[in-house]
């Protein structure tokens, strides 16, 4: 293993399997050797599809809030599709670097739970809002 | 095209950010609207040369990794939502309370 790739992501990996522990993401390229470009291409695209994701259930909320009339609950709905925005992007950076660091050290890619946060959210909001489009016809 | 796509979406959020804040009556917070949008054009300038600096990379094997720019649009990603959620906030407290 390359020296100094227990530092860092390494590290933190090893502590708890698969799983980023500390808020803020190592330089992913202090360990590990360059890999082949493709791959950190592909990762490099994979973190703007995520910042993308997050940017547009933004525009969701803000418009929840703005541009729609007469609903019932709607800053609410606004303020957790907000929230759903600020946790993707918020986490997006992190799991951009780990992979990162994952992919130049030639081990596994680290588990993330950012596909289940944001599906599990999105449902979650798409039936928050069917219940208040509900309630506000009743 | 990545790097496109995404400075659209950053210019339309800030766009939205903008004119909600301005609706709500906080122009300070419209003006991080503004600047979403100016960052956003800027990110498509970016990509252009982003474009130049990979294809030369690759072909040179040098590192193509570029984690400054990826720090400032997770920043700017974290920042749209910050925001969105003060002026949704601040709209939606005076009527709860």
């Amino acid at each position: 293993m390359a020296e100094g790739s227990q530092r860092g992501p390494a590290r933190v990996i090893a502590l708890r399997s698969g799983s980023v522990l500390r808020f803020r993401a190592s330089d992913p390229q202090a360990v590990g050797e360059e890999p082949d470009y493709r791959f950190s291409l592909a990762n490099e695209r994979t973190f703007l599809a995520w910042i993308r994701t997050s940017l547009a259930l933004g525009a969701g909320g803000l418009g929840a809030i703005n541009l729609i009339d007469n609903f019932y609950g709607q800053e609410l709905l606004g303020i957790l599709l907000l929230s759903l925005s600020l946790v993707t992007a918020a986490t997006s950076y992190r799991r951009w670097a780990a992979n990162e660091s994952a992919i130049r050290q030639g081990i596994p890619l680290p588990k993330s739970r950012l596909p289940q946060i944001v599906a599990f959210g999105t449902a979650t909001l798409g039936v928050v809002a069917a219940a208040l489009f509900g309630i506000g016809e009743l | 095209m990545a790097w496109e796509r995404t400075s659209f979406s950053v210019i339309a959020v800030g766009v939205l950010l903008a004119r909600s804040a301005r609706d709500s009556g906080l122009p300070a917070l419209a003006l991080v609207g503004i600047a979403l949008t100016v960052f956003g054009g800027a990110l498509l300038v970016r990509a252009g040369q982003r474009y130049e600096e990979l294809r030369h990379a690759a072909c040179s094997g040098d590192q193509i990794a570029s984690p400054r720019v990826v720090r400032m649009v997770g920043a700017v990603a974290v920042l749209a939502p910050v925001t969105g959620l003060t002026v949704a906030i601040a709209q939606w407290w005076p009527s709860a309370s």
